[in-house]
Formats: C-alpha cells, structure tokens, sequence
C-alpha cells in the first residue's frame, strides 16, 4: 500500500517522518491512551494528511510493527474519529474536484472504500484461509467478493459517463485499454466466487486468484487517480462535469455516495439554462406527422417510455441517436452515449459481434438478429433490426431489449379482468 | 555525452526528444505505452517514476536498462 501514497505535496522525507509521527500516535492509542489526548498532539505534530496516508500507515503498523491484524481494525473506527476533523478542518478543498459531490471527489471516495475492503478485510480473510480452509472463512471471503462486485459501478460510471467525453476530445486509447482492464477484474472476482462456491481443496489456486485481484484493483486505482483522472480534469469542461455528476445516480455508487450534490461555486443559473437548452426538462414544444396520425413530442416520448421494451437507435453512422427511458431499463443507458459511435458503447471484447452484425445489416446480407440471455431472474431477449427506407437503404439498427421471462412463463389462457 | 531524462518528466515529453525510449520502456514491460494513443494522452501524465511503482518494476532495473541503451535518469 505505501507506494499508493498521494505523494504530489510532499516530499518523501517529509512523508516519512509525519507517517513515523502517525505511527506513534496510533501506538500512543493502543497502549490505552484517550482519544482527546491523543487528538490534541496529532493536530499539532502533523496537520492535514490524506486517507491514504492513514491507509498506508495502518498497513505499516501491521507489517513492521507486528501488531495484529485485528486489533489495527478495531482501532480503525478510533482512527477515523481524529482524523475525520482534521482532514476536513485543515484540508480546505482548493479545487471543484476535491468538493463533496463532483464526480472526481465521487470516484476517489469510492476509491479509500474499495482500497480499505480490498487491502484489509480481504487480504486479511485470504490470509486467514492459508492458515484454516473452513466453510467459515470461506464465507468470508465469498462476502467480500460480493462487495467488492459494487465496483462495478465505479467502473461502469468511468465507461459510461466518463469516457465519452474524453473520445470526444480525441482520447481513445487509453479509454479503450482501460475498459478491457476493468472487464478483467470484474472476470477475475467472478471467477473466484465460483472457486470457493465449488472449493475443492487446491488453496494456492484460491490464493493466487485473490492475490491477483488485490494487486489488479490497486492498480487500478492507481491508474484513475494518477492519470485517467487527470487527464479527464485537463480536459472536459465545468458542464461536462455537471452532466457526469447529475446522470451518476443512474447507474449507482460502489460501497459508498457522494455526500451532497455538486453545486459548483458560479451561480446555479446557467446550469438551468443548460438544461433548457437541451430540452432536457420542461415539456416538450411540438408535433410530429406520421403517415399514420398525428402525435405532440411530449406524446411520442411518452408513448416510447411506456413501452415495455428498451430501444436504442443508432444511425447509419454507427452513431447512439435515442434511446427510450422506461422505468426498469435492463441495461443502464445514459445521456452521454447519445451522439457517440456504438463501437465505444460496447466492451473491447464484443465490439467484434457488433461491427460484424453491422457490416451485416449494411451489406444486405441480414435484416434482424437475436441474442437471449439468461441473467439471473430474467431471461433477456435482445434483437437487432435494421432500418431500411422504402428504396432498402440502410439508415440505421434498432436494439430492442426486453425481459421475456414472464412471458415465457405464461401458461393456459386468462380471459377476465383481474380483480 | 549521456542521454538525459527525469523521473518525473511526462513519458511523452521524453520519447518526443528520444523516440527511442518507447522501444526500451517496452523491453521493461511497459507494454501499455506501444497501444495506440498512449502516448499522446496518457503519455502527458505518466511518468518513469509512476509507471515503475505501478508495474512493481524495480528502479534499478529501469535505470540500469536504460545505461545499456545510452541513457541516465535524474532525480
């Protein structure tokens, strides 16, 4: 953990004796001192310090100083109670990133939740099961993992909300990389739940799978805040930020929430008129005329959202143009895909099934397509159709996704209105 | 005459002065560096130093690579 440290501000001679302070502190604690003493003499002796340092230091108490695993965690509860007011009080935040809410603050916070599962209560579960392979220690592990699952959020905020807007500034590479490393981990936990629910005795198997997952999510962890987020700070705009914070909540938070939302210090305003300008609240203005009737825009979406079904339109460009927003969509969708090729929309490794399935359609060779897909209670029916004019030009592919588990279960007939 | 470059200087900026350095830091293991658009993105932002703790490479062994190819690393 150490070399995770935040070491931008600081020197590492500096860093070295403030953890050394820190250490002693904590020592000062064990040994039954009182909170309030303790407090007033870490606020002198060392001042603003990061959560990863603390992270970094409690790390180093367990390896060099010997003291038990255990008992460092028990302490982590007091540990948070001192220095909680000192990071806030003393770490005055000095950028809009680092205000509760925006959603760089938002992905790091997620990142000290991720790092204390990952590097103590798993590491310390994975330990243990070196020692005593029992259904109890099993069962640990396996909560863990299940935990740890949540960052699939994290990782599915980055892709969904994140990465488009930096492919809009022309970053592609990295973006793309990253999703494959990110599709990884989410395998590799997988893959180690499935381990342990069939566990068959091979430990070092177990072992490696849980040592390769530690080290793989720190990393990458490293990789966001040391580059990915930078990099995405460097370049999108304050609105761009706004829109990735107000369409988070679509697809969730990873083991923890973004305490308020981010009102950035500028008047509220103009964010209002952001919004209006895209028509993205008030009713909607206008008619469209079909060869079959008439209907007011605030009717047709309506009519789209009620649906019981997803649909995603991409043009003959490749390029996201709608989706409908029923409320249970089965796979999340957000604003920020409109406009952007679906070539990005898709992991790395199926991006090959859908250029294929599109040379398809294009080339006249196929008209429709049909995956289904069992996911857990729900039996997901996905189907491509492509969009041709009257002449058979091709002007796009509809997805349309629906839950046909239900329906597949339908037997008999039922003929009367429910009560 | 050494070839100069900085621990903490953008990977980057080091390769626009020795386009050379790609090839060594993939010798190293940086594998990341040869994809597409690295460089010019994420390029700005990496450095030797970042990218040894990240790879767990030591610094000896990035340092003592790049001496065979011509190069010191400056703190």
């Amino acid at each position: 953990m150490s070399e995770l440290i935040n070491n931008r501000e600081h020197t590492p001679q500096e860093l070295t004796e403030r953890q050394r302070i820190l250490k002693e502190i904590i020592k000062e604690l064990h040994a039954g001192k009182s909170v309030e003493e303790v407090k007033a003499r870490f606020a002198e002796a060392v001042g603003g310090v990061s959560v990863s340092e603390i992270s970094a230091m409690e790390h180093a108490l367990m390896t060099e100083e010997g003291i038990p695993v255990s008992e460092v965690q028990r302490l982590c509860s007091v540990h948070t109670s001192i220095f909680k007011g000192s990071i806030e009080d003393i770490h005055r935040p000095s950028g809009p990133e680092e205000q509760p809410g925006h959603p760089v603050h938002t992905f790091k916070l997620e990142n000290r939740e991720i790092e204390r599962l990952v590097n103590f209560k798993l590491a310390l579960h994975a330990e243990q099961f070196q020692k005593e392979d029992s259904p109890k220690v099993i069962y640990k592990l396996l909560e863990d993992l299940s935990l740890l699952m949540d960052l699939d959020k994290h990782y599915s905020r980055k892709e969904n909300l994140v990465f488009p807007y930096l492919e809009r500034y022309g970053i592609f590479g990295p973006t793309k990389v990253m999703w494959g490393v990110d599709d990884g981990i989410r395998n590799s936990i997988k893959e180690a739940k499935n381990l342990l629910t069939q566990y068959n005795g091979d430990r070092e198997l177990i072992g490696k799978a849980l040592a390769h997952i530690i080290s793989e999510v720190n990393e990458m962890i490293f990789k966001e805040e040391n580059i990915l987020l930078p990099m995405a700070l460097g370049k999108l705009t304050e609105d761009e930020w706004l829109k990735i914070a107000r369409e988070s909540a679509e697809i969730g938070f990873c083991l923890t929430a973004p305490e308020r939302e981010w009102i950035p210090e500028r008047a509220a305003e103009p964010v209002e008129a952001v919004e209006q300008k895209e028509g993205a609240s008030g009713t909607p203005q206008g008619f469209v005329r079909f060869e079959t009737g008439i209907l007011s825009v605030q009717q047709l979406e309506l009519l789209m959202n009620h649906l019981p079904v997803d649909l995603t339109f991409i043009d003959e460009n490749d390029v996201v143009r709608y989706f409908s927003h029923g409320k249970e969509r089965i796979f999340a969708r957000t604003k920020a895909v409109i406009g952007r090729t679906v070539q990005n929309c898709h992991p790395p490794q199926s991006v090959h099934v859908v250029e294929k399935l599109l040379e398809d359609f294009k080339a006249g060779r196929k008209d429709v397509e049909d995956f289904w897909i069992p996911i857990k209670d729900k039996f997901v029916y996905i189907r491509y159709f492509a969009i041709r004019d009257a002449e058979g030009r091709y002007l796009g592919t509809l997805e349309f996704t629906q839950n046909v588990a239900p329906i597949r279960a339908l037997e008999g007939q039922k003929r009367i209105l429910s009560e | 005459m050494d070839k100069i470059l900085h621990w903490d200087e953008p990977i980057f900026n080091l390769v626009s002065r020795y386009p050379e350095v790609t090839s060594i830091m993939v010798e190293l293991g940086f594998h990341d560096i040869a994809k597409p658009g690295m460089l010019q993105t994420a390029g700005r932002f990496m450095t030797l130093s970042k990218g040894t703790t990240l790879k767990k490479i030591s610094m000896e062994t990035v340092q003592q690579t790049f001496m065979q190819h011509g190069f010191t690393i400056q703190k």
